[in-house]
C-alpha cells in the first residue's frame, strides 16, 4: 500500500526528475531534446502526453496559447510541478499529511464513473489530436 | 492425499499471492467461518500474469496502475509518458508484485470481516 512516505519520497524524486529535465531542456537550446517516449520511438505515433516538455518549454518561455496548442497536458502538469513539490515539503516540514489525505481524496473522486469517463475520452480526444498534429 | 477446500483455494488461487504469504493466509484460512468463505469465493483477485500484459501493451498509458487500483499514479504515468519510459519499464517488473499487494490487501479485509 502507498503511504504517506513513500508518497513523498516518490513525488520528490519525480519533481526533481523533471526539474532536471526541463533544465535540460531549456538550457539546450533545441527544443525537444532526445526521444523519451517508448511509444513513439516504437511505433511512431505520437502518444497522449508527447509534447509536455515543449509545452513546458513554451510556457516558460511566456508563450500561452502556442503552449495549449502544443498539448494542453503542458499547463496541467506545468501546475501540478508548481504546487505538489511545494506542499510536499511545507507537510514534511510541519509534520502533517494533508497532500497525502488530498491525493487518497483525488483518488476516489477520480475512480467515480461518471468523472473517470468523461476524463478518458477528453485523453482520447487529445491523444488524436496529437496524432492529427503529428508532435 | 486429503485435499480440503483451503488446499484447494491455494491451487487455484495461490498463484495470486507472495509465495511467502501463503503459510500464513493456509492457517488463516483454516480456521475461517462460512460466511467469510462464500465471501471469499465470490472475491476477484487480480492476475499478476495478466497486469504483466497490460503493462506491456499500455504501461506508457498508465493502463496497468489505473486497472490495479493505483489511480493517481496511473494519471501521473499516464502525463510523463509513463514516466518518460523509465518508469514504464520498472512497472514491467514490478507490477506482478504490486497486483499481488492489493490481492493480500483484499484477502486481509475479508478476513477481517468488512
Amino acid at each position: 500500500m502507498l503511504t504517506a512516505r513513500r508518497l513523498y519520497r516518490l513525488v520528490l524524486w519525480a519533481a526533481a526528475g523533471g526539474y532536471l529535465w526541463l533544465g535540460y531542456t531549456l538550457f539546450q537550446g533545441s527544443p525537444g531534446g532526445p526521444g523519451v517516449c517508448l511509444i513513439k520511438e516504437v511505433t511512431g505515433v505520437p502518444c497522449p502526453s508527447c509534447g509536455t516538455t515543449r509545452a513546458i518549454e513554451a510556457l516558460a518561455h511566456g508563450n500561452l496559447q502556442a503552449s495549449f496548442l502544443l498539448n494542453p497536458f503542458g499547463l496541467l502538469v506545468f501546475a501540478l510541478m508548481m504546487v505538489i513539490p511545494v506542499w510536499v515539503v511545507v507537510d514534511l516540514l510541519t509534520g502533517k499529511t494533508t497532500f497525502y489525505r488530498a491525493y487518497q481524496r483525488s483518488e476516489q473522486i477520480l475512480r467515480r464513473k461518471y468523472i473517470a469517463i468523461p476524463l478518458a475520452i477528453l485523453v482520447l480526444l487529445n491523444w488524436v489530436w496529437n496524432i492529427m498534429k503529428g508532435l | 492425499m486429503d485435499l480440503n477446500k483451503t488446499d484447494l483455494f491455494l491451487m487455484l488461487k495461490g498463484n495470486n499471492f507472495e509465495s511467502h504469504q501463503l503459510p500464513g493466509i493456509k492457517n488463516e484460512l483454516e480456521v475461517l467461518d462460512d460466511e467469510r468463505w462464500k465471501k471469499l469465493l465470490m472475491t476477484d483477485f487480480n492476475d499478476p500474469k495478466f497486469f504483466q500484459i497490460i503493462s506491456f501493451l499500455g504501461g506508457t498509458f498508465g493502463i496497468d496502475r489505473f486497472l490495479v487500483g493505483d489511480t493517481g499514479l496511473g494519471v501521473a504515468k499516464l502525463l510523463t509518458c509513463g514516466g518518460m519510459g523509465i518508469w514504464t519499464i520498472i512497472d514491467w517488473f514490478l507490477i506482478g508484485g504490486v497486483a499481488r499487494e492489493k490481492n493480500v490487501l483484499k484477502l486481509k479485509e475479508i478476513l477481517s470481516g468488512y
